[in-house]
């Protein structure tokens, strides 16, 4: 059997070899990375609307295939696009009316109580803090990448998750075997409001 | 437990959920079809909105008024690129042709002058010789300064006083706008932002544009610039507007303004508190100026709060491709390219987004400017000035 646009898709093939095979469909994305799409936005807002969240920022890449498909990493655009509405309040409202609707006929998927604790120790992180704790957990991404989907330093993605990761130890009553030193207050972080 | 594999399970468990991909899926094209229809409708409406704004401008007793007399001016043995207003004169840019045979691209070189105009009479006063494809002045610590996109890229200063060249700066391809701003001279270049000491007239700073990841080199032209208190304010070719601090080029904000692998700088004008720019998405990256414009929606104006550093409005242009704009107590001048690369002048009134005047312009017109009593715009192909009352547009005719 040959290689599928899904092996590729997660594979993360080079731009070349895109050239080479043909831009991957859209449908094969959306079933290799709506999953992991999910995981990020349940991470910033609330598990009912985190379906729709990523369904409309699936919508947003859709509209535009035919750019993102070119990108090295169209994984990483789209979900920048996922915490930007997943944390922008008048978007995520506007998803959320739609969802109440959705509600009605499906239940979002439920998980354990201990991974909803997890979750919800995430989204009650300052905003920034959570973007970047939710893009490190869900996509394990370096830190360089992370600063480039957040559009910021990478030093300031290294305050936030040294932040985050703190006041995650804190919330869940968890040690901190990282040897890092203990997060003093310091000044404000670019971006870094509730 | 430790924190990572908490989260490793966590993200597991919510992997693991059942979820019917076929029916998102079907979902997501329905959704699409809907939303693009919906959009069809709102520029219908939009588009007959700016049609009776411009049919009410003209027929229902908004005529401007014939004020100060309009001028058309020829350019000799040249071709008029783009100009500033300084020390109470209009300082046209012009590329030099000789042969009569019109010029090349603009990233062919050919000589250069800057022609100086009394804005009362329209006279030409002085015809200068700069460097070579000159394309944008600026006054600035006692000179005029002029970008000249051919050769390399070069800055040249002239003294006021009595028309001489001061220095000619090597400067990097492509400089465009340019603005004084903390006790310098910044530059918009193609790739970087340059600041020249006006004491020795040397390179003080560099500031090279960083690339966002989902952009591609693109070769489209410069930069451009303008500048305030809060900072000096660059379009780049990879779809951002940087703001950059005065005194040493620090690099305060990225501020996306389009979100496509490809985009034009346009142009940057401030007004009070608020940074215009009318960068814009191309699907063309190869070669200066070889992008192609396409008339339609995409083409805006955008915002941005000097003090928030967020995009604030985006303007439609009425579908026309910006080649020039300027802001003016409120409103927007722009020169967009109409069809067979003509142009039209259009005034928009945010908020409303009307279009309170439009006028037709014969070949490509760019960077229009107000000298407070008349509107000129160098248009290009058909080498002409065009001298317009600001009555015309309805502007104030005092600062």
């Amino acid at each position: 059997m040959g290689v599928t646009d899904m092996d590729r898709i997660e594979a993360g093939v080079s731009r070349a070899d895109r050239v080479a095979f043909g831009p991957p469909p859209f449908e094969d994305f959306y079933r290799a990375q709506l999953g992991r799409l999910v995981v990020l936005a349940r991470g910033l807002c609330s598990p009912s609307v985190a379906e729709d969240v990523a369904q409309e920022s699936m919508l947003v890449a859709y509209r535009r295939w035919g750019m993102v498909s070119e990108l090295e990493r169209p994984d990483l655009w789209v979900s920048r696009v996922c915490v930007r509405l997943a944390v922008s309040s008048f978007r995520r409202r506007v998803v959320e009316l739609r969802a109440v609707a959705r509600l009605a006929r499906r239940e979002p998927g439920v998980v354990t109580l201990e991974s909803e604790e997890f979750w919800a120790a995430v989204r009650a992180l300052p905003k920034r803090q959570a973007q970047a704790a939710a893009l490190r957990f869900v996509y394990e991404l370096p830190i360089a990448e992370i600063a480039e989907v957040l559009n910021c330093s990478e030093g300031a993605v290294k305050q936030h998750l040294s932040r985050a990761r703190a006041a995650l130890h804190a919330s869940l009553g968890l040690e901190d075997h990282s040897g890092a030193e203990p997060v003093l207050p310091v000044m404000p972080v670019e971006g870094d409001e509730q | 437990m430790d924190l990572e594999t908490r989260a490793r399970r966590a993200t597991d468990e919510v992997l693991r959920l059942p979820r019917d991909l076929d029916a998102g899926l079907a979902h997501l094209h329905r959704t699409r079809r809907r939303r693009a229809t919906a959009k069809a409708l709102a520029l219908s409406l939009v588009i007959v909105l700016a049609l009776a704004g411009v049919l009410v401008g003209h027929n229902l007793g908004q005529e401007p008024p014939p004020a100060s007399p309009s001028q058309v001016i020829a350019i000799s043995h040249g071709y008029p690129s783009g100009q500033g207003y300084g020390f109470g004169s209009v300082w046209v840019t012009v590329f030099a042709s000789n042969k009569g045979s019109g010029p090349d691209r603009p990233d062919t070189p050919q000589g250069g002058y800057v022609d100086r105009y009394d804005p009362a009479t329209g006279k030409l006063e002085k015809r200068i010789t700069v460097g070579s494809n000159p394309v944008a002045a600026e006054p600035g610590f006692g000179s005029m300064w002029v970008t000249n996109a051919g050769n390399g890229g070069s800055l040249t200063r002239i003294d006021p006083t009595n028309n001489a060249v001061l220095a000619t700066i090597p400067i990097g391809p492509f400089p465009y706008q340019l603005a004084p701003a903390g006790g310098g001279m910044w530059v918009a270049t193609q790739t970087m932002a340059v600041k020249i000491d006006p004491s020795n007239d040397a390179i003080v700073a560099t500031v090279p544009y960083p690339r966002p990841p989902h952009t591609k080199v693109a070769t489209t032209g410069g930069g451009a610039l303008d500048a305030n208190a809060q900072g000096v304010w660059v379009s780049t070719a990879y779809g951002t507007v940087l703001r950059l601090r005065p005194s040493d080029g620090r690099l305060l904000s990225t501020i996306p303004v389009q979100h496509v692998p490809n985009s034009q700088p346009g142009g940057v004008a401030i007004e009070g508190n608020n940074v215009w720019t009318s960068n814009s998405p191309i699907e063309s990256s190869s070669g200066p100026g070889a992008a192609r414009d396409h008339a339609g929606p995409i083409n805006r104006l955008t915002e941005i709060s000097a003090t928030t550093g967020k995009i604030t409005r985006r303007v439609p242009t009425g579908g026309y491709p910006v080649q020039g704009f300027f802001p003016e107590g409120g409103r927007l001048l722009i020169a967009g390219t109409a069809m067979h690369n003509n142009t039209v002048l259009l005034r928009i009134d945010p908020p409303s987004q009307m279009v309170t005047y439009a006028r037709p312009l014969t070949g490509s017109c760019f960077d229009p400017i107000d000298t407070h009593g008349h509107v000129w715009t160098p248009c290009f192909a058909s080498r002409k000035l065009h001298v317009l009352p600001d009555s015309d547009f309805g502007l104030p005719t005092s600062p």
